[in-house]
């Protein structure tokens, strides 16, 4: 069905209302969630539910991820003003849901769940717990697309200058402000101009996109209308990466449903303004996040960065002014037009506003998305929101990705600030934390992450490729035990080089773990070269693995596992010569016998 | 005062500094343009005067300044702009060049080209881990030359990263390669090799085999009968090939 007007759009949304049904279940079903069974829960609920007949009063509906990771699948019962999560759920706990949701007074929460939440200020997020992402009636009940028909309503110039007054910048790393962006593109002279949508998430361990593109696809769409509206764009492309189906089955739905009810083709609400959107699928190249290289690969050509100027709001896809943000920069703008510019700057601190996701991982209790406004401590996000290191000690937390940089315990009261995490010598990226313990090497993460990037970078600077194949080398022979006190100059020089010398945003932040690393645990480094010791225990050439004849009971687990027979049980000992440093002992071993030396 | 000013019938003007000289240049030049008209030295190993600027060897790095902002650029394809202030010797930039030609140096260290460069930029020695065999330093001089003057379009790059390579697709000898031999000959590195022997020319690495034409009065194989071919029929020459230059010429 079509919805021609605002006025039609408006009792539209009253219908919607009434059809509400009084308990309605989201089953978390997310890439992460289905992964853990969430399709099955959704299933037996939806049997239990029909074989009770309750399919008037019970609505079930499989939802985006709800970012709860560590606790997947997560299920939401909403009765009236009444939430209760359930974590963990199994598909046999069907009848029990079923009957507490028709019994429950009270709200519930689990206090993991709780502690996650605590710090959070869940705008974007929270509609993943709502909507249906196939459904667009189920976004429009939500408030969707009211922004967009307000917005129809005004001047683009007008529009571009509440997001100028928002402060909103961009989400993808950078943090350009995005209404300078937009009116860069709008001030163009030309015929045509395109919008482009980076979905191109590819930082390892980063996927706060995804859920968006999964969870909630409309937001996205609401937004870019909107942004093509102002900027005086009449076609839109969304570039997701191949490697999430999930977001592209559900954006293909959503662009199809938004196209049906007259959001999206032409003369959009009686507006005259037209505006279509297509997908563009990425074919994995994490290069193709950086925008120049974007909008080559659009064109059919490799994905090699160009130079700037022109920017892409003068020359970009085929020559024309374009203009590319963040999919969760697009996300923002639906809210920003509903609750207006001094609501949005009126959260976050100094000049970055708003809230930011990122995806925490890594050695944390609490796992997850964890939506907070800008101004928040990392040691908040850690410590509380996180709820700490699982066992041992805090060590670093990698911040923004292969472009990003390790920040130590005694920064952790760095404030989520574009500019306050640049000083430190990392960046704010697109939302990747990764947490670490003293278990970790920080010349074995580094070493990972230049290896990412000299295979991910395009290829095409001297500096860029050479110089990370340079410093990887470097970093690969420090980590066998081979590095001289010379290297850690060369890793220096060589990281401002391949800062300056280089023409991208990749090469010109590749060298930034290394760096950060290099400036705030050099101990680690002359370990490795000096005493030719690892001491997080990770780097196998440095370590030794022995039996400690106190803490063993002698139950031969370790033998079992041990591949080339390197364990002598009688004496306790682990033969050198065999032994490959698995660490398949180590990680058998309950005792806590088998150490690390 | 402007020093010195160039092309008399310019259309768009702009005024730039460069090393402390102002000038008025074509708004279509590029540093290393200007560089080179006004007589200062920049280093470059992946660019030709026919082709494109593709700033891949970083060799012609140079330092510029835009409304108040610092930049190091590539001079090969950064075109000039108003107001657009360039030092090519600044301490930094000599310090980004040596480092670049020393990493070139251990990608190639038996190219002459490389090595003289490097002597000229004060450069004696790698400190960087030298690779052995492969001296190709993918400054896709071969590949351009080959899609932009012989409009063949045989060779290109592949993969990325430290994966990337130059080469014809699917590593099988291209049906387009017409045997022209411009691709060795303006390699920096001879990587690309040309070797003639009964009646036929053969381009390596990537083993493509033409077969060559024999002048009809000596009987010396003298062109690649697939160029000879394009050549006449590009150029509307009938029978120009009939004669090696020799025999044409009367001095057979």
């Amino acid at each position: 069905m079509k919805i021609k007007n605002v006025k039609e759009f408006e009792e539209f949304k009253r219908n919607i209302a009434k059809r509400k049904k009084d308990i309605v279940i989201s089953v978390s079903s997310g890439t992460c969630g289905l992964a853990k069974g969430a399709e099955e829960v959704f299933e037996a609920l939806k049997k239990e539910i029909e074989i009770n007949g309750l399919e008037k009063k019970i609505e079930i509906k499989a939802t985006g991820c709800h970012g709860f990771c560590q606790y997947e699948p997560t299920v939401v019962i909403k009765k009236n003003d009444l939430e209760v999560i359930l974590i963990n759920v199994n598909e046999k706990d069907s009848k029990k849901i079923i009957e507490s949701a028709l019994r429950r007074k009270k709200s519930y929460t689990p206090k993991e769940i709780k502690e996650f939440v605590s710090k959070q200020k869940r705008i974007l997020l929270e509609n993943n717990k709502y909507v249906d992402p196939k459904n667009i009636e189920d976004y429009i009940a939500i408030g969707g697309y009211t922004s967009l028909s307000k917005a129809l309503n005004m001047e683009g110039k007008e529009i571009v200058e509440i997001v100028k007054k928002s402060g909103l910048r961009g989400r993808g790393g950078a943090g350009f402000p995005t209404g300078k962006k937009w009116d860069m593109c709008r001030n163009q002279k030309s015929d045509k101009k395109y919008i482009i949508c980076n979905a191109d998430e590819g930082d390892p361990g980063a996927y706060m996109n995804r859920a968006l593109l999964e969870g909630n696809p409309h937001l996205i769409i609401e937004g870019m209308i909107i942004g093509a509206y102002a900027i005086g764009a009449d076609e839109g492309i969304i570039y997701v990466r191949s490697e999430y189906p999930l977001a592209v089955k559900n954006l293909e739905i959503a662009i199809k449903q938004a196209e049906e009810y007259g959001f999206l083709g032409e003369n959009i609400l009686s507006s005259g303004f037209n505006f279509k959107l297509k997908i563009f699928e990425g074919a994995g190249a994490f290069v193709c996040g950086e925008e120049t290289a974007l909008i080559s690969s659009i064109e059919g050509f490799a994905g090699e960065p160009r130079l700037r100027p022109p920017y892409p709001a003068e020359k970009g896809l085929y020559g024309k002014p374009t203009n590319i943000n963040n999919v969760e920069t697009w996300a923002n703008v639906p809210f920003i037009i509903a609750y207006g510019w001094k609501w949005f700057s009126s959260i976050g601190t100094g000049k970055s506003k708003g809230t930011k996701i990122f995806s925490l991982v890594g050695k944390v209790k609490n796992t997850g998305l964890v939506e907070v406004p800008f101004g928040t401590t990392l040691r908040e996000v850690i410590y509380e929101i996180g709820g700490g290191i699982k066992d041992g000690k805090f060590k670093a937390v990698q911040i923004g990705g292969p472009s990003g940089g390790c920040i130590p315990e005694k920064s952790l009261d760095k404030k989520l600030d574009y500019e306050e995490i640049s000083e430190s010598g990392a960046i704010m990226g697109s939302g990747g934390l990764i947490v670490m313990d003293e278990k970790t090497c920080v010349v074995d993460v580094a070493k990972y992450f230049t290896n990412f990037l000299r295979y991910e970078s395009c290829g095409k600077c001297n500096s860029c490729r050479e110089g990370l194949n340079q410093m990887y080398a470097i970093l690969d022979r420090i980590t066998k035990g081979k590095g001289k006190l010379e290297d850690l100059t060369l890793l220096e020089e060589l990281g401002e080089y391949i800062k300056k010398a280089s023409l991208c945003g990749l090469g010109k932040t590749a060298p930034n773990p290394v760096l950060t690393t290099l400036k705030y645990f050099k101990n680690e480094y002359l370990a490795h070269i000096k005493e030719k010791k690892c001491p997080a225990g990770v780097c196998k050439e440095l370590i030794e693995y022995s039996i400690e004849k106190e803490k063993c009971v002698g139950c031969g687990k370790c033998n079992e596992v041990c591949s080339t027979g390197a364990i002598d049980l009688e004496n306790y000992k682990i033969e050198k010569e065999k032994c490959i440093k698995c660490g398949a002992c180590y990680e058998v071993c309950k005792k806590g016998a088998i150490t690390i030396k | 005062m402007q020093e010195r000013c160039y092309y008399d019938k310019m259309k768009d003007k702009v005024e730039i500094k460069i090393d402390g000289k102002e000038l008025i240049v074509p708004s279509s030049a590029t540093i290393l343009d200007v560089a080179n008209e006004i007589g200062i030295y920049i280093p470059t190993l992946c660019h030709n005067d026919a082709l494109k600027p593709y700033a891949s060897c970083r060799m012609c790095l140079v330092e510029i300044y835009t409304n108040g902002r610092k930049r190091i650029v590539t001079a090969c394809n950064y075109k000039v702009e108003n107001g657009l202030e360039v030092y090519t010797t600044t301490k930094e930039v000599e310090k980004l060049r040596k480092i670049n030609i020393e990493i070139l140096l251990a990608k190639a260290p038996d190219s002459k080209k490389i090595q003289d460069l490097a002597f000229k930029l004060g450069v004696s020695e790698t400190r960087f881990k030298k690779e052995k065999g492969n001296s190709c330093i993918l400054c896709g001089l071969c590949a351009r030359i080959c899609e932009e003057i012989v409009g063949a379009s045989a060779i290109n790059f592949y993969d990325r990263g430290n994966k990337r390579k130059i080469g014809p697709p699917f590593g099988e000898p291209s049906e387009d390669c017409i045997g022209c031999g411009m691709c060795a000959y303006v390699c920096p590195t001879n990587t690309i090799e040309i070797i003639e022997k009964d009646g036929k020319r053969i381009i390596e690495p990537w083993g493509k085999e033409v077969k060559m034409k024999k002048c009809e009065k000596c009987g010396n194989y003298f062109i690649p009968q697939p160029l000879a071919n394009k050549l006449e029929k590009e150029f509307g020459l009938k029978d120009a090939f009939k004669y090696c230059p020799k025999c044409k010429n009367g001095k057979g």
